[in-house]
């Protein structure tokens, strides 16, 4: 089989849409905002510095929207359980492919890294644009990174489980303990002042919110790109 | 292809948004998981045929 392949059309119209509106958007970005549009989010914003948040990405995704966060962890759940039950567990098939030196000492050196940031950007959470849901990615991949370098290695299954059942548990506990303190599905009952906003210890359940939402991303990701790689499926 | 214009683009996106973490999830994210998805998929695929 030859390398060069003729393109069809579709994906080269695709890609010159595609390119197209991003250029569109940054053209828009750059030379005119508009300062008098008046959204959804505009009220949100107002009520941002209530809350002693210094992001306001965080306080809308955890706070003003945290029952529908709750949701998204389930979607991931369900996916997760979906992989589960399609592929079979007594099927074990290994790469192929024995990995080379370079990927295994690279892997070695580059994982804790990798670990460290994701928990940076799981606890700097409620500070910085990112949060939960981006830690827990970037912590599986630097799972990925050692399922693809070394053969034997697997995520331990009985670690995980418990992270996800505390995890999962805590989140819902906490919501119903705002809904007990102040009459709202995951009120923040503890204290945020607006005065030490910006530092890490504030906004009350929010970096607690992330950091939970972070544990579970995490491990339903690892549990899945293992499952990818280890098992074959059942036909 | 339209994923890596689609993910290279949101990552310009995101970095002049302010948001450097989140635009380096993205990087990892396009070129780690979801390539590694697809060749997980091209492997299967070659098993059954």
């Amino acid at each position: 089989m030859s390398l060069k392949r003729d393109l069809p059309t579709s994906t080269i119209s695709g890609f010159a849409l595609s390119a197209s509106l991003i250029l569109t958007i940054l053209n828009i970005l750059l030379h005119n905002i508009p300062n008098n549009i008046q959204t959804a989010g505009d009220k949100l914003l107002k009520l941002n510095a209530s809350e002693g948040v210094a992001n306001a990405v965080t306080t809308v995704v955890v706070y003003f929207r945290g029952f529908d966060t709750l949701g998204e962890i389930a979607v991931l759940f369900i996916a997760s359980l979906g992989l589960g039950l399609m592929l079979d567990e007594n099927k074990k098939c290994d790469l192929k492919a024995k990995s080379n030196f370079m990927l295994q000492t690279a892997s070695k050196l580059l994982f804790p890294i990798i670990m460290l940031f994701g928990i940076y950007v799981m606890v700097y959470g409620h500070l910085s644009p990112g949060g939960g849901f981006q830690g827990g990615v970037i912590i599986a991949s630097g799972v990925l990174l050692l399922l693809i370098s070394f053969n034997e290695f697997e995520v331990p299954h009985s670690v995980v489980s418990l992270l996800e059942i505390f995890a999962g548990a805590s989140y819902v506990i906490i919501g119903l303990i705002g809904l007990l303190v102040l009459d709202r599905f995951l009120g923040n009952f503890l204290p945020n002042d607006i005065s030490n906003m910006g530092m890490l210890l504030s906004g009350g359940i929010i970096p607690i919110i992330y950091i939970i939402v972070g544990i579970k991303v995490g491990s339903e990701m690892s549990v899945i790109s293992e499952n990818l790689i280890k098992r074959c499926e059942d036909v | 292809m339209l994923l890596m214009g689609v993910g290279l683009g949101s990552v310009i996106l995101f970095f002049i948004f302010k948001a450097p973490d989140v635009a380096l999830t993205e990087a990892v994210i396009g070129s780690g998981i979801s390539s590694l998805i697809f060749l997980i998929a091209l492997k299967h695929l070659k098993g059954k045929k």
